[in-house]
C-alpha cells in the first residue's frame, strides 16, 4: 500500500470510528460515582488526568494501544512501523481466521495450533477472564460491534518445519478496514516468521474498557525481523526438577517474546532425571525420585509444544564434568531387585579404565568440584565413549535439534590427577601430570565426544555447542576442535579478555555474560551465608542494556577485533537451579528474561529508559496470559507513566 | 524401626508406558542427625525408610520442628501408621461457644492437612489405628489474641500397649496456645509414601512457649494490590511458623484500596480501580480467617506522609486542601519516592476525617494496637506549603528541624486522641515507625511510652535503639538491613538496584536477635529485663510492595519469613547453621500445604543432609 492510499483508508477509518469513540459510561460500577480518570497520550507516554480536565476519554490500555512509536509491541520491531491512531472494537466471537495458506499440510496444522494460542489470548484480555472459564464476551453488543468482523489471514509459503540456526524468521502484518470488516494479513517467511506476526498482530489488539469488549488498530503495517538468530533462555533441571507443566510454561513466555531458543541443561552431578532408554541405570540410580524424571514421551511432547511456539529446544549433555548422579549407578547395575515389569538392563561391563565416574561424591568437595556433589567422567576408560554414544542416541531420538550442547565447564583436573586410573595411564603413555597434559586429556575426550555425537547422529555432524573454558583459549586448540564448527557460550564476565582470543580464533559466541545474563543471582548462598558466587541480582535494565557488540567494543584489548559477519550469533540468560524449583521460578525469568528478548530481537541503541513504559505494559499482558512475572514498579506507575523517574 | 516388619518390595513406582520399576534408593538416619540416602541393595537386613518419615525424628533433639521448641523435646524412636480418617479431636467440646468455634476451626485445618497429605481412599486394615487428640485450654474464656496472651503449651504422645491407639495431649492456657500445639503435633506426622499411610511419632513430649510476644510480617497493599486469597496465604504462612502478628500496611500515597465507612471518595479518588478494593467485608473476613490460626491483625493507617491519592476531594468538598505536595514534581523534593503527598496537617478536617476512619477500622480490626505509622515525614513538603508556613508563622513555630518535630508531635497527639476516641476511650497502644520525632533528642518530649510502640527500621545498630528501650518504649524490630524483604532487586525509579540492596538472605535474617542487638549496646542482663517486661517485644519482617503483587510476593515472603519466625519463637544461641536442615525441611512442608516459598538448595542437600556444607574459609 503506497502512502497516499493509507492516508485515504485512515481518513475512512478516522470517519467511521469516530462515532464509536469512547465515551463516558459508568457501567456496573463499584463506585458510588463514575472513575475521575482518563489516560492521554502526550510524547508518546499516556497519562492519567482527571476526566474534567480532557477531552479524551478512554482506558490506559486503549491509550497504550494508540500511543508512541511501538504502541504495545514487544519486542520492538526492527523493521517500518506505520500504525493508524484509530481503534475499531469488535467482539472476540467475530475473530474469523480465514484457512491458512501453506505449503504442506505440517505447515498448515502447526500455523492452525498457532491460531487457537492467538484466539485463546483475545479472550485472555479480559479482566473477568477465568482458564477454563466462560467466555466473559458472551452477552449482547450494540449493533456497530455485533456488525464488526476482523478477519485474519495467515500465509507461509515456506515449508521449514523446522527452526535452525539459518531459519529466516521475519514477517509482516497488513491490516486494513473496509466497511464493518477489518482485515489484518501476517505474511512470515517461514512457519516461524507467521507465528511471531500472530504474537504481534495480538499486541495490536487491546481490552476495551468502556464497551467492555477488545479493539484492534484499525490500520497500518508492521514490517519485521530478528537480529540475532540465537535468542535463548537456559534452565537447569538437575540441581532441583521442573516440571513438564512449568517448562510449557516458560515456553509460552519465551513465545510471547519471540525468545526461540530453550537450551536445557537436563543433568548434572546433582540429578540424572532424563529417562535414557539404552543405559536405564543412569536414571534409575541418578534421579531424585521415580516421579522426576522426564521420560522420551514427555520430551517428544515438549519439543512439539515449543515447535509450536516458535522454540527450538537444544539439549545440553554435560560432560566430562557436572556429572556423578546415576553414573555411579552403572558399575553396580546387577544389584537392582526387579520387580514384575521391571526394565532390565544389560549390566554394563567394567572392562578396563576403571570406573566410568570419577571423584564421585569426593570430599572435601572443594578440591574436586566447583560444588557438591562432585563427580567427573573418566576419560581414559573406553566404555565412557560407549555409554556418551547410548545416550547420544536417546537424546537425538527424542530431540529435534541442529545443534547440540556438549558442556564442557569447570573440568577439575585435581580429580583427574587423584583418580589411579588415570595417573596410571599419563604414567603408561610417558606423560606429566601437568595442566598441559591435562588440557590434552580434556581436548582429547571432547574430540572423541563428538565423534560419537556425530556417529549417535547417523553421520549428520550437528553443531556442537560447549561452555567457553580455559580449553578454549590453549594455543592451537582451533587444530583439534574447529572453529568452523564450534559455537563458544561465553558466561564470564562481560570484561573478561578470553572473549577476544576466542573470537580471534573464529569461533561463533553465544553471550550469557554473568555480570548481566545470570538470573539466579542474587538471593544469598545457598552453602554458608553471603551473597552468593556470582554477585549481586541482575537488574532488568542491567539485562536490557548489555548488548553484546557494545560488551565486545569495550573489551580493553590492545588489537582491534575484527568481527566476521554472524559470528554473534545471538545470547542467553541462564536459570541455575541451585535456589529456584517452580515455586520461585516465574519470577526469576520474568519479566527479566522480556528486557532479554527485545535486546536480541532488536538490539536498540537506546537504552532500558526508552523501553520502561512498555516493558511494564506488556508484564502486565504476560499475566493474564497466566505467567506469573514479577512485578517492576508500583501500579501507580502503570498509571502514571513517565512520573516513576529520577530525571 | 516399624520397617523391618514390612518388605522393601512395596517400593513399586509406575514409569513410562505402565511398567513398574523398583526404587533403587531409601534412606537411613545417621549418628541420629541426619538423614541419608542409600542404596536399598546396600541394606539388605532392610530398615530404610521415606525421606519425609526418616526426618520426623532422626534428629533425636528437635526432630523437624519448626520453630524449635523452647522447652523439653523428648521424641521416641518410633513411628505408627494411621489414616486421616481415624484421628478424633476432643476436649474442647464444653467451652463457651467463641472459643469452641476457634477449636472446631482449629481442628478442621489440622484434619485439612492430613487429607492433604494422604488422601482418603484404599485403606489398608492392618494400619487401622487410632490417633486421639485431646486439646484443652485452662483459660476457656479468651478469644481475643493481645499482646499478653499466654501462648505456651504442652504436647504429650503415648501409644497404648496393643499399639493400635496413639493419643495426643496438648494442654495450653489458652486456644492461642493450644493452636501452637496443634501446629507441633502436625510436625511430628508424615506421609510415608511406600506405604502410602501417615506415620505419627507415637510417644514425645514437648514443653514449648514463645520468646517473643510480637512475631510479625508486614505486607503492604498500597504501591500494588493483593488479592484476599493472597493475603490468605500470608496469613497460613504465618500460622505455620507459629507467627502471630500480620501487619497490614493497607494505604499510601500510590493508592487508598481501603473502604472506610460513610465515605466512599477515599476509594473512589484512591483506589487503582474498582476491583482493587477492600471493602469493610473483606476486610472483617481477614480477621476472622486470621484468628483461629493464632494470628492478630494490626493495621496501619499511614500519616501525616504517605498519603496522597483518595484525598484529592478535600476542596470540591468544601473542605479545602486535605493534602498537600499531593504528585508534586520533581517528586524528589517533596518525598522519598513517587507519589508525593502529606496531609494538610493545620487543616482541622483532616482530624475529624481521620477520626472517621479510625473508627471505621475500630469497628473490624482490635481495638489494643493500632500502627499510625509517622515515617518519612518530608520536612521540605511543608516548609514549601504556603498554608502551612503561614500557620507556623502564626503559632511561632520555628521552620527548622525543632519546630518541624513539634508539628509532627502535635499531629501524632491529635491523631491518638483522635484513636482513642473510636475505641471508646479505652487505652490503645499506638505504634509508630522510627522518624525524626523518634530520635532521643526528642522521643521523650512528645511520645508517652505507655500509649506508643516503636516499630525500629533504622540500621540495626542505630544508637537511638538502646536509647528508647532504655527510656522505657517497646520496641519492635525491624530494621531495613535485614528485616526488609523487598530489597536487592531492580531499582524502579532510575538504574542499578533498590536504595536497600542487597538481598537479605534467610541466614541474616535468622541470626537478627532483638535480645543479641539491644544486649551488645548495653549487657545481657539489662536485655534480660527488657524482655521479661515487654520492652523487647519482637519483631517484624516487612514486604514493601513497590515491587511485588499477586503473581510472585510468596517467594519473597518465604522460606525468610520463617527465619525470623524461628529467631522470634525460640531466639536461640545457635545461629542458622544448626538451622539449615529443618528451615529446608519447613520450606517443603509450606509448599505441600500450598505455599509457593523459594528454593533454597539444590534438592540433593535434603537427600544428603551432611554433604552442603560450605567451603572451608581461605587459608585453612
Amino acid at each position: 500500500m503506497d502512502k497516499f492510499k493509507f492516508m485515504i483508508l485512515v481518513a475512512t477509518v478516522a470517519a467511521f470510528a469516530l462515532v464509536y469513540f469512547p465515551t463516558e459510561s459508568e457501567g456496573q460500577s463499584y463506585f458510588r460515582m463514575p472513575s475521575p480518570w482518563t489516560y492521554v497520550c502526550k510524547n508518546g507516554t499516556c497519562t492519567k488526568k482527571l476526566r474534567s480536565d480532557s477531552t479524551v476519554i478512554q482506558s490506559l490500555d486503549t491509550c497504550r494501544l494508540r500511543c508512541g512509536r511501538f504502541r504495545a509491541i514487544w519486542p520492538r520491531p526492527t523493521g517500518d512501523v506505520e500504525l493508524s491512531r484509530v481503534v475499531v472494537p469488535f467482539k472476540p466471537q467475530n475473530l474469523r481466521i480465514l484457512p491458512v495458506t501453506a505449503p504442506t499440510d505440517r505447515i498448515r496444522e502447526l500455523l492452525n495450533r498457532v491460531v487457537t494460542d492467538f484466539q485463546k489470548n483475545v479472550l485472555r484480555m479480559h479482566p473477568n477472564h477465568e482458564e477454563g472459564g466462560p467466555n466473559p464476551f458472551d452477552k449482547q453488543y450494540d449493533n456497530v460491534i455485533e456488525g464488526t468482523v476482523v478477519q485474519v489471514q495467515v500465509v507461509v509459503d515456506d515449508p521449514e518445519e523446522r527452526l535452525t540456526l539459518e531459519t529466516s524468521e521475519g514477517y509482516r502484518i497488513d491490516i486494513e478496514t473496509q466497511g464493518n470488516v477489518v482485515t489484518a494479513e501476517v505474511r512470515g517467511d517461514t512457519f516461524f516468521g507467521a507465528r511471531h506476526g500472530l504474537e504481534t498482530l495480538s499486541q495490536l489488539i487491546a481490552f476495551d474498557e468502556q464497551r467492555d469488549t477488545v479493539q484492534i488498530i484499525s490500520a497500518g503495517a508492521v514490517i519485521d525481523r530478528p537480529l540475532f538468530a540465537y535468542r535463548g533462555l537456559m534452565l537447569d533441571t538437575s540441581r532441583n526438577f521442573i516440571s513438564m507443566k512449568a517448562m510449557k510454561k516458560l515456553v509460552d513466555g519465551m513465545a510471547y517474546n519471540k525468545l526461540n531458543t530453550l537450551h536445557w541443561h537436563i543433568t548434572d552431578s546433582h540429578s540424572f532425571p532424563f529417562y535414557s532408554q539404552r543405559v536405564p541405570q543412569l536414571t534409575l540410580y541418578g534421579a531424585y525420585t521415580p516421579e522426576k524424571i522426564y521420560f522420551p514421551e514427555d520430551i517428544k511432547d515438549f519439543v512439539e509444544y515449543s515447535r509450536v511456539r516458535g522454540v527450538r529446544v537444544i539439549p545440553e549433555l554435560d560432560a566430562p564434568s557436572h556429572i556423578s548422579g546415576g553414573w555411579q549407578g552403572l558399575e553396580r547395575s546387577n544389584a537392582v531387585q526387579p520387580g514384575p515389569n521391571t526394565i532390565q538392563p544389560a549390566p554394563v561391563s567394567v572392562t578396563s579404565g576403571g570406573p566410568m565416574a570419577v571423584c564421585v561424591n569426593a570430599e572435601p568437595w572443594n578440591q574436586f568440584c566447583s560444588e557438591p556433589p562432585c563427580g567427573q567422567l573418566n576419560p581414559v576408560n573406553e566404555q565412557t565413549y560407549l555409554v556418551l554414544g547410548k545416550l547420544y542416541r536417546d537424546l537425538l531420538g527424542v530431540f529435534d535439534t541442529d545443534a547440540f550442547h556438549m558442556g564442557g565447564d569447570d573440568v577439575n583436573f585435581n580429580c583427574w590427577n587423584s583418580s589411579k586410573e588415570i595417573t596410571d595411564f599419563l604414567s603408561a603413555q610417558r606423560r606429566n601430570r601437568t595442566e598441559r597434559e591435562f588440557l590434552q586429556l580434556w581436548a582429547t575426550f571432547q574430540r572423541r565426544a563428538y565423534v560419537e555425537l556425530v556417529r549417535a547422529a547417523r553421520g549428520t555432524e550437528l553443531t556442537p555447542i560447549v561452555w567457553a573454558s580455559n580449553l578454549m583459549v590453549q594455543e592451537n586448540i582451533e587444530n583439534i576442535l574447529d572453529p568452523e564448527r564450534y559455537i563458544i557460550q561465553f558466561r564470564n564476565s562481560g570484561r573478561d579478555r578470553s572473549l577476544a582470543a576466542m573470537l580471534d580464533k573464529g569461533y561463533r559466541i553465544v553471550f550469557s555474560n554473568r555480570d548481566a545474563w545470570q538470573f539466579d543471582c542474587g538471593f544469598g548462598d545457598w552453602m554458608g551465608e553471603g551473597r552468593g558466587s556470582c554477585g549481586g541480582y541482575k537488574t532488568w535494565q542491567r539485562v536490557y542494556d548489555n548488548n553484546p557488540l557494545r560488551v565486545i567494543a569495550q573489551l580493553n584489548t590492545t588489537e582491534e577485533i575484527d568481527l566476521q559477519p554472524g559470528q554473534i550469533i545471538g545470547g542467553e540468560a541462564s536459570l541455575w537451579t541451585e535456589q529456584v524449583d517452580e515455586m520461585g521460578l516465574e519470577a526469576k525469568v520474568w519479566p527479566r528474561g522480556a528486557a532479554l528478548a527485545e535486546r536480541l530481537w532488536a538490539n536498540p541503541f537506546s537504552s532500558w529508559r526508552d523501553a520502561a513504559d512498555r516493558l511494564i505494559h506488556h508484564r502486565e499482558r504476560m499475566v493474564k496470559r497466566n505467567i506469573n512475572a514479577d512485578r517492576l514498579q508500583p501500579e501507580w506507575c502503570l498509571q502514571n507513566q513517565g512520573r516513576c523517574s529520577t530525571n | 524401626m516399624y520397617h523391618s516388619q514390612f518388605p522393601i518390595f512395596l517400593l513399586l513406582v509406575v514409569v513410562g508406558g505402565g511398567q513398574a520399576q523398583t526404587s533403587v534408593w531409601t534412606y537411613t538416619c545417621l549418628n541420629e542427625k541426619h538423614c541419608q540416602r542409600v542404596a536399598v541393595a546396600d541394606l539388605p537386613g532392610g530398615g530404610g525408610v521415606p525421606l519425609d518419615v526418616c526426618k520426623l525424628n532422626c534428629n533425636k533433639a528437635h526432630g523437624s520442628l519448626f520453630p524449635l521448641p523452647t522447652g523439653q523435646v523428648t521424641l521416641g524412636p518410633n513411628t505408627t501408621p494411621f489414616y486421616p480418617g481415624y484421628v478424633t479431636l476432643s476436649g474442647y467440646d464444653a467451652y463457651p461457644i467463641a472459643v469452641r468455634e476457634l477449636f472446631r476451626a482449629a481442628a478442621g485445618i489440622f484434619t485439612g492437612h492430613l487429607n492433604k497429605m494422604r488422601p482418603p481412599g484404599g485403606e489398608n486394615p492392618i494400619y487401622w489405628n487410632r490417633v486421639d487428640i485431646r486439646a484443652t485450654a485452662s483459660d476457656n474464656s479468651t478469644s481475643m489474641l493481645t499482646l499478653g496472651t499466654d501462648e505456651s503449651y504442652t504436647l504429650a504422645l503415648t501409644v497404648s500397649a496393643d499399639g493400635k491407639t496413639v493419643t495426643a495431649d496438648i494442654s495450653a492456657v489458652t486456644f492461642f496456645g493450644a493452636r501452637h500445639g496443634l501446629e507441633t503435633l502436625s510436625q511430628l506426622i508424615a506421609y510415608d509414601e511406600d506405604l502410602d499411610v501417615l506415620q505419627i511419632v507415637n510417644t514425645a513430649n514437648i514443653v514449648d512457649k514463645p520468646v517473643y510476644l510480637y512475631r510479625g510480617l508486614g505486607l503492604d497493599t498500597s504501591r500494588n494490590f493483593f488479592s484476599l486469597d493472597s493475603i490468605k496465604k500470608v496469613i497460613d504462612g504465618l500460622s505455620y511458623n507459629k507467627m502471630n502478628i500480620f501487619h497490614w500496611l493497607i494505604s499510601n500515597s500510590q493508592s487508598f484500596p481501603m473502604e472506610v465507612a460513610g465515605r466512599p471518595q477515599f476509594t473512589a479518588y484512591g483506589a487503582y480501580s474498582k476491583n482493587k478494593i477492600y471493602s469493610l467485608a473483606n476486610m472483617r473476613e481477614i480477621v476472622a480467617y486470621a484468628k483461629p490460626r493464632g494470628v492478630k491483625i494490626v493495621p496501619e493507617f499511614n500519616g501525616p506522609s504517605h498519603a496522597g491519592f483518595g484525598w484529592e476531594w478535600g476542596p470540591s468538598a468544601g473542605m479545602g486542601n486535605l493534602v498537600v505536595c499531593l504528585n508534586a514534581d520533581p517528586w524528589y523534593d517533596y518525598c522519598l519516592e513517587p507519589p508525593c503527598g502529606q496531609l494538610n496537617i493545620v487543616n482541622n478536617y483532616v482530624y475529624e476525617l481521620l477520626g472517621e476512619i479510625y473508627t471505621s477500622m475500630l469497628g473490624i480490626f482490635d481495638n489494643d494496637l493500632f500502627h499510625m505509622g509517622g515515617d518519612e515525614v518530608h520536612m521540605n513538603c511543608y516548609n514549601t506549603t504556603k498554608e502551612i508556613t503561614d500557620w507556623m508563622a502564626e503559632n511561632g513555630t520555628s521552620t527548622d528541624m525543632d519546630g518541624f518535630v513539634s508539628l509532627l508531635g502535635s499531629f501524632t497527639s491529635k491523631a491518638h486522641d483522635k484513636l482513642v476516641a473510636a475505641s471508646s476511650n479505652k487505652d490503645i497502644t499506638g505504634i509508630l515507625w522510627t522518624s525524626e520525632l523518634t530520635h532521643r533528642e526528642y522521643i521523650s518530649q512528645y511520645l508517652d511510652p505507655t500509649k506508643y510502640a516503636i516499630q525500629i527500621w533504622t540500621e540495626t545498630f542505630h544508637a537511638d535503639t538502646p536509647a528508647m528501650i532504655n527510656d522505657g518504649y517497646r520496641v519492635i524490630f525491624s530494621n531495613y538491613d535485614a528485616l526488609y524483604l523487598d530489597c536487592g532487586l531492580s531499582a524502579w525509579v532510575g538504574t542499578g538496584h533498590t536504595w536497600c540492596s542487597p538481598y537479605k538472605e534467610w541466614q541474616l535474617i535468622y541470626d537478627h536477635s532483638p535480645h543479641f542487638i539491644y544486649a551488645n549496646a548495653t549487657n545481657s542482663t539489662a536485655a534480660d529485663e527488657a524482655l521479661a517486661d515487654g520492652r523487647l517485644l519482637g519483631g517484624e519482617a516487612v514486604l514493601w510492595v513497590e515491587q511485588a503483587d499477586d503473581q510472585a510476593y510468596e517467594s519473597r515472603l518465604w522460606p525468610r519469613g520463617a527465619a525470623l519466625g524461628e529467631r522470634l519463637w525460640s531466639d536461640p544461641m545457635t545461629g542458622w547453621a544448626d538451622a539449615e536442615h529443618r528451615m529446608v525441611t519447613n520450606r517443603g512442608r509450606m509448599v505441600a500445604r500450598g505455599i509457593r516459598a523459594d528454593q533454597m538448595q539444590p534438592e540433593y542437600c535434603s537427600m544428603y543432609q551432611n554433604k552442603c556444607y560450605g567451603p572451608p574459609p581461605p587459608g585453612k
